[in-house]
């Protein structure tokens, strides 16, 4: 594992952050953090980063406690926080050569490859950059370190969808070259659509964890009730879920293959039946109010 | 996904795995701490130089004995606030050694030291950038010493101008070079350069346990006036003399040195020591402090 965290629990007084978050990553996958505002995303990539001391469990990367060893895990990682300040008085290219420079690894040819590949004007100085364009210099900065960990802490906020689909694409190349990348996002969509693996948080505790290999074998059926629904096969039972938003409507959400179910669904009193894939949104928002 | 260019992780891929070295003196670090103060220390430097320059030959001007009946005479009730007896400052030496105590060279260090250390961790945590940096393969104990020695480098150039202003003003206007030399100038300020530290040092201790900088300086401020009170008190009141004791101030007496020339190199160790001290436990409580504490998140 490259990254581990055992009951990793955060508390400031009487408010906890986060409750006994058990996480496993593996080298070179795309792991997703979700939650909304407040879920404990950010601590828990603060505690990782080691600016937060745990109040209770431990957090390791590459073996290496992230609060006791943190220089020793920046070496392993290159972070780029929800907020990415630069300092006002330097030009972009400035910030790229010092983040070239500070760290070991530090590469600017790459972060000048990537500043132009994001559409950067690197002449301008930080102070009278738009928050897009200083996420954009920071993104740069971050993505071209030789670290085989990145952690981006909503790395497509503030920008266009044009940078996005580029921050995106990035993230999947590093990847591919064999990085493992942790990240958080709100935008669903594109966690869906980069990541193996997802978290969703809720009041400082993990909720529920998501391959998507599962999801996209997931699906939901939406259909009006005609008469009572029959009593689900028994070798089905527990493995659907079933709602019923209205006393007319039914959801049902299969956990895994679709062919078998078609029969029992076939017999059911159904009308205006409507069968779409499970998105991750859906899963999202059983933790996470929002509508069925 | 588009990729309209060439994916920047295709090549060298074998350095991720590599095993980076950390160098024990990150130049970038240092460099980058060195140029966000280098505009005001460049500004200091010039100005207490010109200061002390201008300050000689002004002063050259003023008859001593005019001096003299003008100190001895209204202002005799206001002896015990000036620290040594008006007849040591209506001298050749004396009147030049009022440059330390006045407001301009107060104001100079007191501005550089409290802007320096004030920035050690506030600082950085206001702007938000201490994220990106604390990011990268750099202990804290090396952003809060780069902070550190910048300070105190920077204080030993405003010290070196004000003493060179004062050296060449002297060499180039004072006549009278038997009662006057440079070198006699060289205690009082290095008595300046240990209030500085002193100063910068406990801005360094209150920046390290907040978060805003805008607060670190105005807690810093009223540390500087109610330590300036104190003494006043201590000096015009002489029942509350002890208040003294509690004011950084009190061992701020360069003018003494010169009153007692021959000793003024006894005085300045006697002087240097508590505020070199005050100055080094407050660095070292602050680099603890910061080395321990929870990073908030920036606003």
């Amino acid at each position: 594992m490259l990254v581990e965290t055992h009951e990793l629990t955060k508390r400031y007084g009487r408010v906890t952050a986060l409750d006994r978050c058990m996480l496993s990553i593996t080298e070179g996958e795309i792991f997703g953090l979700l939650g909304p505002n407040g879920s404990g995303k950010t601590t828990l990539l603060r505690l990782l980063m080691g600016y937060l001391r745990p109040t209770a469990g431990s957090a390791k990367i590459d073996g290496l406690d992230c609060y006791r060893d943190s220089v020793a895990v920046h070496q392993r990682v290159a972070y780029l926080p929800g907020e990415a300040k630069l300092v006002r008085q330097m030009r972009g290219r400035e910030a790229l050569v010092f983040f070239a420079r500070v760290r070991p690894d530090g590469d600017l040819n790459r972060a000048l490859a990537l500043a132009e590949r994001l559409e950067l004007d690197l002449s301008r100085p930080v102070s009278l950059m738009s928050t897009g364009m200083r996420q954009k210099t920071a993104l740069a900065a971050v993505l071209s370190s030789h670290a085989p960990l990145l952690i981006l802490d909503e790395p497509t906020s503030n920008l266009d969808p044009t940078a996005r689909r580029e921050v995106l694409a990035i993230v999947v190349e590093a990847q591919a070259a064999g990085k493992t990348v942790l990240f958080s996002s709100h935008v669903l969509g594109e966690v869906e659509e980069t990541c193996a693996r997802v978290v969703i948080l809720r009041r400082g505790q993990v909720v529920h964890e998501q391959t998507m290999h599962e999801l996209r074998r997931q699906h939901r059926i939406r259909a009006r009730l005609t008469g009572p629904l029959p009593a689900v096969p028994e070798h089905f039972n527990g493995a659907l879920q079933i709602f019923q938003p209205t006393a007319n409507d039914v959801l049902i959400d299969t956990p895994g293959e679709l062919a078998p179910l078609l029969g029992w669904l076939a017999t059911a009193p159904l009308a205006e039946v409507r069968i779409e894939p499970v998105r991750l949104q859906t899963v999202y928002e059983r933790f996470h109010g929002g509508t069925r | 996904m588009s990729g309209n260019s060439a994916n920047p992780y295709a090549v060298d891929e074998a350095r991720s795995r590599a095993e980076p070295t950390r160098p024990a003196f990150n130049r970038a670090l240092w460099a980058k701490t060195a140029r966000e103060s280098c505009a005001l220390l460049v500004s200091l430097v010039v100005l207490l130089f010109a200061f002390a320059w201008v300050y000689v030959w002004l002063i050259s001007k003023i008859e001593l004995n005019a001096l003299a009946q003008f100190l001895l005479g209204g202002l005799k009730d206001l002896e015990r606030l000036s620290g040594v007896p008006f007849q040591d400052v209506a001298t050749p030496a004396g009147r030049i050694a009022l440059a330390f105590i006045d407001p301009l060279v107060h104001l100079g260090v007191i501005v550089w030291a409290i802007s320096r250390g004030s920035d050690a961790v506030s600082g950085e945590l206001e702007r938000g950038t201490l994220e990106m940096l604390l990011a990268q393969p750099v202990s804290r104990l090396s952003i809060y010493l780069s902070k550190a020695v910048v300070a105190v480098f920077g204080l030993v150039l405003i010290c070196i101008a004000l003493w060179g202003g004062l050296a060449i003003g002297i060499m180039l206007i004072v006549e009278d070079t038997d009662r006057v030399w440079p070198a006699m100038y060289v205690p009082p300020t290095i008595n300046v350069f240990g209030l500085g530290f002193a100063m910068a040092g406990v801005a360094a201790l209150v920046s390290s346990l907040d978060r805003y900088r805008s607060r670190t300086i105005g807690i810093m401020g009223a540390f500087y006036a109610v330590a300036v009170l104190l003494k006043v008190i201590a000096r015009m009141a002489p029942e509350w003399e002890a208040v003294g004791y509690a004011s950084i101030f009190w061992p701020f007496e360069p003018q003494r040195m010169i009153a007692n020339n021959a000793d003024a190199w006894r005085l300045l160790i006697e002087y240097n020591t508590p505020l070199i001290l005050v100055g080094m436990l407050c660095y070292v409580a602050g680099a603890v402090i910061f080395c321990r504490r929870d990073l908030p998140a920036p606003l």
